[in-house]
């Protein structure tokens, strides 16, 4: 008897070991951490630019025969989530997708000050980049990013719905208030908008900040952060007072506060509204190759109108990369000006953003009419940035998309958003 | 007569006579060791994936880490009184509670009337109880993805409502802020009544026939039985369900983040969606594990508040 329950312990303390040790397995290894050798490079990046990685990868291949490509794509908000848990559980891939700039938590500065991205100053394509684009790819005096594209900030039109209206593109703010009047008289509307996405309610408030914003005060986002001024006293008080007053003139569609992203660009794709001010990478889900981009009149001298560009998606290279040298190899690959346009013109064809090196003209597939309008204000020195990469915080721009969904039909006043995006830019300052 | 003993019969015997707290310690591990074996494995696992992390968590929340760098200092309460003057926070409890009360309240009424309606005699009673209870086997995502398609304002709803003459009926149902927190809540109660209708059809089982029948012969009519006989009958069922609906409550993400992401604003937002948005949005991790740890605690009163309400009383 005592033999057989020993036998029995015996096959159960080994069962339940087995079973230890299975699950110990499941809990190794895996995920994205870089390759188990140095042909294998891992990849990061918003799926929203998949193809234009894919094609300048597919390059890379035929010159690299050997290199194995691990890929992983995630969007918005995932993305946000795989970085910075991946980057801090030292699971990250070798490239990584980040922002430009500062301002959210995948830009290049926050990310290069936690010491999470690899100094690529000694690059070839470091010591090219245009002067335009360097505040944004670096952080105290060194280079972290390459920024691939420049996104467009603006008001889109369909160029069918607006000859349908018979109506012209407004080239003044007065004209803009007429032109949302004269579109309902019509039975149309002239602006679609889906305030259910966070981030639509920011474009208006970014199509004007160049023009009454940054070229007025350039040096704001320092006096504020200094306490010397508010957003309140600022020309953001005028910008998104005037998002309230295209609200009030009726220039939205009906449904602007139930409707998403999607249901604002279908609108506008399908011709139901005129136009939408909108960002550069919503053409892939517009859809319409018959868009024509001009800028959001602040003031009633056209002379003064402005466009927002920015430079947009960048490549980095993480600082535990386990393939450091096939890592920086590819980001100064996907830099030169032919893999540039490669990338450029693989993402909505090309449309809807222009080459990081826009200044020097047109890339092979800026030929649309709205890239053509977005390089002659490139050229002509008429375009802004972008306000959140240079804020110190997601939370200033939080506090600015937060609050515009509530303010633009009313549910707030403009000054409590400018408010809270004051004390935000004090704490993230602080 | 002979009687043999087998040497270990007395024993096993004299054990089985034994009241339970007579055995020793020692012998009671003894006949449970195996089962400890079988427990091990899980019981690492519990502690490594669950209480380590919860108990760190719990430290952070009362740090400055930026969940990056190995630097941070502690710094007391401040996360915690942030969260006192912090509308995105403040906002959040008071959402969190709105949405826990409006779910509660509606899954057991709509549950237990369709139960009661389903345990009836009703033709196709059991064709209709999987299709009540189909949506709560659909992933929550997939769910609020389609609702945020159908509640839009051009959408299938207001075109219902417009089709039968409700015209008048019409809202923007996830884009005004008084609206939105029950817009949500209704998703929620679309989803999962199926689920606590199934558990009060298995306690309308225990419902005594004999002491239905003799109501009625005293005369009582069909609620007053409902009252006296079946609804004190279906405590167990209620304990259960109310556990489930606090719980699930309390803890609701993925339907507001899908439909509303917190917002118009912030009338949306509730705690869950607060900790994820303050952790991978705002880079604010010491934040959003301060806001966990209140989630957890108001949790942890619910369900302690649920357990004594739900005792059994002790006649005097």
């Amino acid at each position: 008897m005592r033999s057989k329950n020993t036998a029995r312990r015996v096959m159960l303390a080994g069962v339940a070991v087995a079973a230890l040790a299975m699950t110990a397995g499941c809990t190794s290894g895996g995920g994205g951490g870089g390759g188990g050798d140095d042909q294998t490079l891992t990849i990061l990046w918003t799926q929203g630019y998949s193809e234009g990685l894919e094609a300048v990868m597919a390059e890379f291949k035929k010159e690299n025969p050997d290199v194995t490509f691990e890929t992983t794509y995630a969007e918005g908000d995932a993305y946000f989530a795989a970085i910075r848990t991946q980057l801090q559980a030292g699971t990250a891939p070798d490239v990584l997708h980040v922002w430009p700039g500062n301002g959210n938590v995948g830009a290049t500065i926050p990310l290069a000050q936690n010491g999470s991205l690899m100094d690529l100053s000694d690059q070839p394509w470091a010591s090219t980049l245009p002067d335009s684009a360097k505040p944004y790819a670096t952080y105290d005096g060194k280079t972290y990013s390459f920024p691939t594209t420049l996104s467009i900030v603006g008001a889109v039109y369909n160029d069918e719905a607006l000859a349908a209206s018979g109506l012209a593109i407004p080239e003044t703010w007065d004209q803009v208030i007429q032109f949302c009047k004269d579109a309902r008289d019509k039975g149309t509307v002239a602006y679609s908008l889906g305030l259910t996405s966070t981030h639509e309610s920011q474009f208006v408030g970014y199509a004007l900040y160049p023009q009454l914003v940054q070229g007025p005060q350039p040096n704001l986002d320092e006096e504020v952060a200094a306490g010397t001024t508010t957003f309140n006293d600022s020309g953001w008080k005028d910008a998104l007072g005037k998002n309230v007053e295209m609200a009030e003139a009726g220039c939205f569609n009906d449904s602007a506060q139930g409707a998403d992203m999607f249901e604002a660009s279908r609108i506008l794709s399908e011709g139901e509204s005129i136009g939408m001010v909108t960002i550069g990478q919503y053409m892939g889900i517009i859809n319409n190759p018959g868009l024509t981009l001009a800028p959001l009149p602040g003031s009633n001298d056209p002379s003064e109108s402005k466009i927002a560009v920015a430079p947009s998606t960048s490549a980095a290279v993480n600082a535990k990369a386990k393939n450091p040298e096939l890592a920086k190899k590819f980001v100064a690959f996907l830099a030169t000006p032919e893999m540039n346009e490669l990338f450029e013109c693989n993402v909505a064809d090309g449309l809807g953003s222009l080459p990081i090196t826009a200044t020097d003209g047109p890339g092979k597939c800026d030929e649309s009419a709205f890239d053509q309008a977005a390089l002659t204000y490139v050229q002509e020195g008429r375009t802004g940035g972008f306000p959140d990469q240079t804020w110190p915080s997601p939370d200033v721009q939080m506090a600015l998309q937060l609050g515009m969904q509530e303010a633009v039909f009313g549910g707030r006043t403009v000054d409590s958003v400018l408010t809270d995006m004051t004390n935000a830019m004090l704490s993230s300052a602080g | 007569m002979t009687t043999t003993i087998d040497s270990a019969t007395p024993s096993a015997t004299a054990r089985a006579e034994l009241p339970p707290r007579t055995r020793s310690l020692r012998q009671r591990f003894r006949e449970n060791a195996w089962a400890i074996w079988f427990l091990l494995p899980a019981g690492v696992f519990l502690v490594f994936s669950v209480l380590v992390p919860t108990v760190q968590g719990a430290v952070y929340a009362f740090t400055d880490w930026n969940g990056l760098t190995a630097d941070w200092d502690f710094i007391g309460f401040d996360n915690f009184t942030r969260m006192l003057n912090d509308p995105f926070a403040s906002t959040a409890v008071a959402n969190t509670l709105l949405l826990t009360a409006i779910t509660f309240v509606g899954q057991n009424v709509i549950g237990l009337g369709l139960a009661l309606a389903l345990s009836s005699q009703i033709k196709g009673r059991r064709f209709m109880r999987v299709v009540v209870f189909a949506p709560a086997v659909i992933t929550p995502v997939v769910i609020a993805n389609l609702w945020r398609f159908i509640l839009q304002p051009e959408g299938p709803f207001n075109a219902a409502l417009e089709a039968v003459g409700l015209g008048w009926a019409r809202q923007i149902w996830l884009g005004d802020p008084n609206l939105v927190v029950w817009s949500i809540s209704f998703v929620i109660l679309w989803q999962m009544s199926g689920v606590i209708m199934v558990i009060y059809i298995a306690g309308l089982q225990n419902v005594p026939d004999d002491l239905l029948e003799a109501a009625a012969l005293d005369g009582a009519g069909a609620v007053r039985r409902f009252f006296a006989v079946t609804l004190p009958a279906l405590k167990p069922a209620f304990v259960v369900s109310t556990l489930l609906c606090v719980i699930g409550g309390l803890k609701t993400f993925d339907q507001v983040w899908v439909l509303t992401r917190g917002g118009p604003g912030v009338s949306s937002q509730v705690l869950s969606t607060a900790v994820y948005q303050a952790a991978f949005l705002r880079g604010e991790f010491a934040y959003s594990t301060a806001i966990a740890l209140v989630l957890a605690v108001i949790t942890i009163i619910a369900a302690v508040i649920q357990q004594r309400v739900s005792r059994p009383r002790k006649d005097a």
